[in-house]
């Protein structure tokens, strides 16, 4: 996942529109990576900064573990630098990615501080039950 | 403990008990802990119990691995591969030092088991925990020689084996849980055919047992929850039966008919059959089936309300069998009636049919009047609409219909109960019990609606094809999943923030992917403006307006409780008493709890 400034100002642009699902949030990081970075880092991440309700898009070199609160793990392919993939909605784009097993879902940080920092809401938009257990 | 040792069940074994004393293995609040010898007496109590019933007494013991360490603020496994739902804590791998020495605590665990006068003691890889994450290519990502291959995997598995053979010996047995699917394809979990390798080695390390088992806590589709249908993995159990040879196998994941069980061991599927659930729900079923009274067991629903409660930190209840946990207060216990009373139920729901049979049962003369034609009230829109394997809510409407009729109640159906009906035609009642359920409070869109186009969507079933219903809870979810499948395009408006709100946690996420696979479209946060014949008109919290076009309209909330004879019967009659929804709307198992404590004081 080649992360050039332009994707990420498109991204920019694409998460500026999504403050409903950040507005709660007091802080966090949620990491998008490809599946052969994640099976054996290092390599590039797409990172969602959270701070002040707001999202900012920005690249960073995966590690593990790296800080993230929520961790994305997609398909590999240059298509995921490209953010027109999830637009207009990327959560629910994700939401659906998810269910359908293309992306895999993790969730690196305790419940607890994912809980006072404000996640609740965005966890359950991608479609993970926030304190659903056995099914 | 008891009550279960009372069941009639051959074998019975306690509920999974950690080894460690750090409480790395300890998964939920209350969960018991074997790892010292004070534990002792508590638990040669449950094994006296199981005996004096000449029952078969197993003790497992269960270190919960990925999900445990539910009081640390971490889970140990063998790699650190972080957790898929928020619930469960972050992982620290394992060193090699550590696996040793859980080993062993697993051996002084099973040994204090026996000492305890258990007959035998399992191990357990359900449902993804320490067991299943060292066999299983999803978490165990080790390069050392608990790791790699099948037969890498599976060493820690094999060393358990023999370190608990060795601990308690050849005359007491050991069975293995392990799974015949983990339901993690997605995240590369083991295959089928790796599940049965697995199988195959541990019979070869000379486990007694092999239970077979389905899923782990976070696989992302549904292994004994109610969208199962009732003998949907005995493949699986076949498929063992015939990898492990000699040794038995055990299974009974979402088998709660003992026709169907009784079934495949005369198939030669398995060898014996597990029950778990359908215990909680009627702990009696095996007498009453010995007494060809298959009429009289309550059904276990898969509702999960038990696990759900089990992995919020709280005792576990069940929706059907409100005596659960309860089992030693007087007070849920149905004594014969002091005084028999004529008892009028108003209510032919959960609620009212719960406290009618329950009362009944104790003598009472109950009678029973339901403006419908059909009992079942909130639950036959379950039964009718429940894209779940709706089978299991009919056939808890059949056991309440039964009951019904068994027990003599004078059952009314199609009527529209009232002051003036009572004064006519309840002469020397003395208690009036109000379970008429919950409506949509109509006030609510009534200004909204001029045309007066809205439709209850508990009552109607709105014509499509495109269907808008208003509220996102489980009566519009299940209304809308049901439209949706049969062809309308639906729209469902929440003006909340979230869908699903009063379902409980481990059913929700059924829901969303429900709304997401039948293309319903969302909209959750907004306020309705207006409501008419051909459309609604939103309005969000900025203030921009849509509309959502349709032919018909539904509203699913919010609900009131219907209790408008409260008043009207106040001085009319001696007792009177006011249960489930018609209290305060809320779900099905309140509404049956309500019922039975009332049904059980009266
Ligand atoms: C409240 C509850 C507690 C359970 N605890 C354990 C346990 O400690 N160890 C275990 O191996 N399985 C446990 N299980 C799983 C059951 O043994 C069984 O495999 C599962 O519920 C499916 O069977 P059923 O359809 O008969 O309920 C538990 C299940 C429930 C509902």
């Amino acid at each position: 996942m080649a992360l050039e400034q332009d994707a990420l100002a498109l991204w920019q642009s694409l998460l500026d529109r999504q403050d409903r699902y950040f507005g709660r949030i007091k802080g966090g990081r949620i990491g998008i990576v490809e599946r052969a970075t994640f099976a054996s880092p290092p390599g590039a991440v797409l990172v969602w900064d959270i701070a002040g309700g707001r999202a900012r898009a920005g690249a960073d070199r995966y590690r593990c573990p790296g800080g993230y609160d929520l961790l994305l793990v997609v398909p590999d392919g240059a298509r995921w630098a490209d953010p027109g993939r999830l637009a207009p909605d990327p959560v629910a784009a994700l939401r659906r990615l998810i269910r359908r097993g293309e992306v895999l879902f993790f969730v690196p940080a305790g419940r607890d501080e994912l809980r006072a920092r404000g996640f609740e809401d965005l966890v359950e938009a991608l479609g993970v039950p926030f304190l659903g257990t056995c099914h | 403990m008891r009550v279960v040792a009372q069941t009639g069940a051959g074998i019975i074994t306690n509920q999974g008990a950690y080894p460690d004393p750090r409480g790395e293995g300890k998964a939920y609040w209350r969960q018991v802990a074997i790892y010292d010898d004070r534990f002792l007496p508590e638990f040669e109590v449950i094994a006296g119990y199981i005996h004096e019933q000449k029952a078969v007494a197993i003790q497992q013991l269960l270190h919960c691995g990925r999900y445990g360490g539910i009081d640390l603020g971490y889970c140990v496994q063998p790699s650190a591969v972080p957790q898929t739902l928020p619930h469960f804590r972050p992982p620290r791998e394992m060193s090699r030092e550590e696996i040793r020495t859980t080993i062993a605590e697993y051996a002084a665990a099973a040994r204090r088991a026996i000492k305890a006068g258990f007959d035998g003691v399992e191990i357990t890889s359900f449902m993804g925990y320490l067991l299943a994450n060292f066999n299983s290519r999803f978490t165990n990502r080790r390069t050392d020689e608990y790791g790699g291959s099948i037969e890498g995997r599976a060493r820690f598995m094999v060393e358990l084996i023999y370190a608990i053979k060795e601990a308690i010996g050849d005359d007491h047995p050991l069975c293995a849980r392990l799974n015949g699917a983990e339901l993690m394809d997605r995240y590369g979990g083991n295959d089928e055919e790796e599940c049965l390798e697995l199988m195959k080695i541990a019979a070869g390390a000379g486990v007694d047992m092999i239970s077979v088992t389905v899923g782990w806590q976070e696989s992302p589709v549904s292994s004994i929850a109610r969208d199962v249908a009732p003998g949907h993995w005995n493949y699986l159990a076949a498929r063992a039966k015939k990898a492990v040879g000699e040794v038995p196998v055990a299974f009974g994941v979402r088998l709660p008919d003992a026709g169907m069980a009784d079934h495949s061991i005369a198939a030669g599927e398995f060898d014996f059959w597990e029950v778990c659930r359908p215990f909680l729900a009627d702990p009696q079923r095996l007498h009453k089936l010995a007494e060809n009274r298959p009429e009289d067991i309550k059904p276990c629903i898969g509702c999960m309300l038990c696990l759900s409660r089990l992995f919020r930190d709280l005792p576990y209840l069940c929706t059907v069998n409100p005596a659960l946990g309860h089992e030693v207060e007087p007070v849920y216990h149905p004594a014969p009636a002091v005084v028999r009373k004529n008892i009028v139920v108003v209510g032919g729901g959960p609620a009212g049919l719960e406290c009618a049979v329950t009362a009944a049962r104790r003598g009472h003369r109950v009678t029973l009047c339901e403006r419908r034609r059909r009992l079942g009230g909130q639950l036959s829109l379950l039964v009718d609409r429940d894209l779940a394997n709706r089978s299991d809510l009919a056939q808890l409407t059949g056991y309440y219909a039964a009951q019904v009729a068994k027990l003599g109640i004078d059952l009314r159906l199609d009527t529209a109960f009232s002051a003036e009906y009572y004064r006519q035609k309840c002469p020397d009642t003395d208690v009036v019990v109000l379970a008429c359920g919950s409506a949509v409070d109509r006030t609510r869109w009534s200004a909204l609606d001029p045309a007066g186009v809205l439709l209850d969507a508990v009552s109607a079933v709105p014509p499509g094809p495109r269907v808008t219903v208003l509220g996102g809870g489980k009566v519009g979810l299940v209304t809308g999943e049901y439209l949706a499948q049969n062809g309308c395009r639906v729209t469902i408006i929440e003006e909340g923030r979230r869908l699903a709100e009063d379902v409980m946690p481990t059913w929700k996420w059924r829901h969303t992917a429900w709304v997401e696979e039948l293309d319903i479209d969302v909209v959750t946060g907004c306020r309705v403006a207006a409501i008419g014949p051909e459309s609604v008109r939103l309005v969000d919290r900025q203030g921009r307006e849509t509309v959502v076009e349709h032919d018909s309209v539904a509203a699913a909330t919010p609900r009131v409780p219907e209790n408008g004879l409260l008043t009207a019967l106040e001085f009319a009659v001696d007792e009177l008493y006011i249960v489930g929804d018609a209290v305060s709307p809320r779900g099905l198992y309140q509404a049956i709890h309500d019922g039975y404590r009332l049904g059980v004081r009266l």
